[in-house]
């Protein structure tokens, strides 16, 4: 009891302030959108707030937290995709017509994620953003490692068709 | 494209994204007060208030955390599921539930549980094989196909062994309806204890007979079970009409008492987008569907359904 009585709790504003940006970035590839991200970001640190006491401890570990619930917040878009929410964004042309700049290729990216259904978009930035294995991300969704391999293997077949494996090849080299 | 290519896109635009809000932190800590005024104003105060919140019209509601039920047979109630508490045993309310550190003759209630993380367990969890129950109302995710799906108290129940190397002896059961996170019961060690948790009935069989099917499908989605468990999804036309229509011809009744247990493997469950219906094989030819109605159905539809759905996937993929 008593988790929240503290009015200010310590900690939490020098921990917005740090880490803001980055769950942000986190936010904006869980939903491929930068404001639905932000959005999301905001929703995770709102409930850390809530749990600010317990979080803000030695062990707190605060940015697992709102992680995990941005996360389960993120899948909440699977049930509105397999309810037969059909994304009518298209790619634009320009997905083949090569990456002029960094701005465009992370709108083209965004928008390759925002394609994916919820759950292979959150396996892709858990597994190679967040650098979290097979075992910790099937952990995280509750769902079997092999669940998560296939996941992984559709959504990188999914990008490699939307034309940014051609263009980013040639970038990265 | 290699995973170091999925990183490097990742990490790339990630780092174009820019936040609007410049100054996060003063509108963040104004959320998060008013977050909790608003939580206090339904419950008491704080989170572990939170947790007696949803444990409405619970007995045990008075009683001082961790002491013994006060009377045999006590039944306590959480998120709709009730449980009859066996003789003898201790009934716990928690904030967070931990299957791994259950204390045995234990009825826990929680407002969620911990799934852990890799490396965050104990090679054996104390609690494993020990008869233990808990209901968590934040409880396990929901499964387009599950394990098994359980006939009791008029509700179709999802069951499934969410931990079969470290708590093999654990069953989680939740009903089998489109909330993502269902109030759950885990039941460790004697599967008998599951006589003792009651749920709410399920929906009604359809007035007119057969199954409870969605006027119109856009989507049928499965998972194409092992070796890979991969997602495949039908949108053609063709392919969904054959499904809606296989199931829709299916109008024979299952009677009260004759309800079967459906099983993976074998068992085949589909998405239609706002119901999930499940086709049993020989062992149980029966479908349910979550928006209502039990049917006998032939043991091969299910496997059919499921090779017209993954054929549909293979054409629209290209593979």
């Amino acid at each position: 009891m008593g988790l929240l009585r503290r009015a200010e709790p310590a900690g939490y504003e020098e921990f917005v302030a740090s880490r803001y940006r980055e769950i942000v970035r986190l936010g904006a590839l869980l939903t491929g959108d930068s404001r639905l991200g932000e959005d999301l970001a905001q929703e995770g640190l709102i409930a850390a707030y809530r749990s600010w006491q317990r979080l803000g401890g030695p062990d707190g570990r605060p940015e697992a937290y709102v992680r995990r619930v941005m996360v389960r917040a993120a899948m909440r878009a699977r049930r509105r995709r397999w309810r037969g929410e059909v994304p009518t964004e298209e790619l634009p042309e320009a997905s083949h017509s090569g990456f002029a700049d960094q701005a465009d290729l992370s709108v083209q990216v965004l928008a390759s994620l925002r394609r994916l259904p919820a759950d292979q978009r959150v396996v892709l930035v858990l597994r190679f953003w967040a650098d979290n294995s097979e075992a910790e991300v099937a952990q995280t969704l509750g769902v079997a490692v092999g669940t998560v391999k296939s996941r992984t293997s559709r959504a990188l077949a999914a990008l490699r068709t939307s034309g940014l494996l051609v263009e980013s090849s040639k970038e990265i080299r | 494209m290699t995973p170091n290519q999925a990183r490097d896109l990742l990490d790339r635009a990630a780092a174009a994204v820019t936040p609007a809000e410049t100054d996060p932190t003063t509108r963040l800590t104004a959320l998060g007060k008013r977050s909790v005024r608003h939580r206090r104003a339904w419950g008491t105060a704080g989170v572990a208030a939170a947790v007696a919140a949803v444990v409405v019209a619970l007995p045990i509601a008075t009683a001082p955390r961790g002491e013994p039920a006060a009377s045999p047979e006590t039944t306590v109630s959480l998120g709709g599921l009730s449980v009859v508490v066996p003789n003898g045993w201790r009934t716990v309310e928690v904030e967070t539930f931990d299957p791994c550190a259950a204390a045995p003759h234990t009825v826990y209630l929680a407002a969620r549980w911990s799934a852990g993380g890799p490396g965050t367990r104990p090679v054996n969890c104390p609690s494993k094989d020990q008869a233990w129950l808990a209901v968590v109302r934040e409880g396990v995710v929901g499964s387009v196909n599950p394990s098994q799906v359980v006939f009791k108290d008029a509700q179709e129940v999802m069951a499934e062994q969410p931990y079969q190397h470290y708590l093999p002896a654990l069953w989680t059961y939740r009903a089998l309806n489109d909330e993502i996170r269902a109030t759950t019961a885990f039941i460790s060690g004697d599967q008998d204890l599951l006589a003792r948790v009651t749920w709410p009935a399920g929906p009604p069989a359809p007035p007119d007979g057969g199954l409870a099917l969605p006027d119109r499908i856009s989507s049928a989605t499965t998972d194409s079970g092992p070796p890979t468990n991969g997602m495949v999804v039908a949108t053609d036309t063709a392919t969904l009409t054959e499904i809606r229509s296989s199931l829709a011809a299916l109008r024979d009744p299952v009677p009260a008492g004759e309800e079967c247990t459906l099983r993976k493997p074998g068992s085949v469950g589909i998405s239609l987008g706002e119901t999930t219906v499940v086709l049993g094989d020989a062992s149980c030819p029966q479908a349910i569907s979550t928006g209502g109605g039990r049917v006998r159905a032939p043991a091969d539809l299910g496997q059919h359904l499921l090779d017209l759905i993954v054929a549909s996937d293979r054409a629209a993929s290209g593979n």
